[in-house]
């Protein structure tokens, strides 16, 4: 292509105007892709990370060490609190990730299969790895933590190649011309995410067993029931900003650090959650009513 | 003759099949580097540079230099200006595309 008047002459007739509207369609078409590849790129970077420190806060927990030893007595807290409470944060950041994807104008052309499937697998090996381990065959610390850290080596060499392409990719968003906050159902739903994450994390150190269960289980059954509805998190992921998404981030690795330390603390475990539990509800409370961006296509 | 054809409307700055290229590329809200729009429109860097220069004398894109690492980037983006102007300049081709007889 030249930086000539096309061949038709200096002002296009019926045909030559259509053939540049089409043309104009199909850069436009690129350019999407193009952005859609980046965004990939940024969901396997981000989701790499969650991944590992989900993968660390099992390990370092002790994982079904707790959930079988603790609160035998029943006295204390249910080591299965502390299991549901580093794996409800992680289904809530699947159900985004996958809202994210859908979001994509061409989710399916953005990335070849056989890199898909080396992602998946790559995401996967460290999880089940940990969760035999550690979970399952109780393996002592040392070698559990030099096994799955060996494991985890694929996906962080994807999560770094991701990141760099994020990085070095030549079509990107500009900051924002444009701010509104949340719709009034995004709003309540942020909010509402955070407060029950905060809930669940709040109970999990208390002797409410039958109220954390109940709640755990509420957020699952509701998760799923709400997902593709105007409340649901795919709907969230699409509409989220910078801040909402930190805000995930920082209640995200609060959950799994406090599960590691209810885990193993000495500390009044009731006021630990507690306070922990406010902790992780704020961030997501507070975005809720942050401005998110408005892009116009 | 009182009738507006809708050629009036055309936009001379677009009128090349490369500029309307870069400006379709270039959306509200897309920012995009030297080298990755040259290969999106599969033009050469000489071409890409003229249509680049006279839209932007026109002031339709906005030209910011940078960095990533060590290696020096040139990023592209419509202004304002730009985006009403190609938002007229297509409403004009699909009024020549569909044949529509000029407005009284």
């Amino acid at each position: 292509m030249n930086d000539q008047s096309s061949a038709v002459g200096p002002q296009p007739g019926t045909d030559a105007a259509a053939e540049l509207l089409q043309a104009g369609d199909a850069v436009g078409d690129r350019v999407r892709a193009a952005i859609d590849a980046r965004t990939q790129a940024v969901i396997d970077a981000w989701m790499a990370v969650a991944v590992l420190a989900y993968v660390l806060a099992v390990m370092l927990s002790g994982g079904g060490r707790a959930a079988i030893g603790a609160g035998a007595g029943g006295t204390e807290p249910t080591g299965l609190a502390f299991a549901f409470l580093i794996l409800v944060p992680f289904l809530a950041a699947t159900g985004l990730e996958q809202g994210l994807r859908e979001t994509l104008h061409s989710a399916n052309r953005v990335r070849p299969r056989l890199h898909r499937a080396l992602v998946t697998a790559a995401s996967m090996l460290p999880l089940l790895v940990v969760l035999v381990l550690v979970v399952l065959w109780q393996t002592p610390r040392p070698l559990a933590l030099l096994i799955t850290t060996v494991s985890a080596v694929p996906l962080l060499v994807l999560a770094t190649q991701s990141a760099r392409r994020v990085r070095d990719w030549g079509v990107r968003r500009p900051s924002p011309a444009w701010r509104a906050p949340l719709g009034a159902a995004s709003m309540t739903a942020t909010a509402v995410l955070g407060l029950w994450l905060g809930a669940i994390t709040a109970l999990s150190g208390t002797t409410f067993m039958i109220a954390s269960s109940i709640t755990v289980i509420g957020f699952l059954f509701t998760m799923i029931l709400v997902r593709d509805s105007r409340w649901g998190l795919t709907r969230l992921a699409g509409e989220w900003g910078r801040a909402q998404w930190t805000a995930f981030g920082c209640s995200y690795l609060l959950v799994l650090g406090l599960a590691v330390v209810l885990a193993h603390t000495s500390w009044d475990l009731p006021t630990v959650s507690i306070v922990g539990g406010a902790c992780v509800a704020a961030p997501l409370v507070i975005a809720a009513f942050r401005p998110a961006p408005i892009w116009t296509a | 003759m009182n009738a507006h054809h809708p050629r009036h409307d055309l936009d001379d700055a677009l009128l090349t099949p490369l500029r309307f290229s870069v400006m379709a590329a270039l959306r509200a809200d897309v920012e995009i580097d030297f080298a990755t729009l040259r290969d999106l429109l599969e033009t050469d860097d000489s071409a890409l540079s003229k249509a680049i220069s006279t839209l932007s004398a026109a002031g339709y894109l906005a030209v910011r230099k940078g960095f990533v690492g060590n290696r020096p980037r040139t990023w592209l983006t419509a202004t304002s200006d730009g985006i009403a102007a190609m938002r007229i300049h297509v409403a004009a081709l699909q009024a020549i595309a569909a044949g529509l007889p000029p407005a009284p």
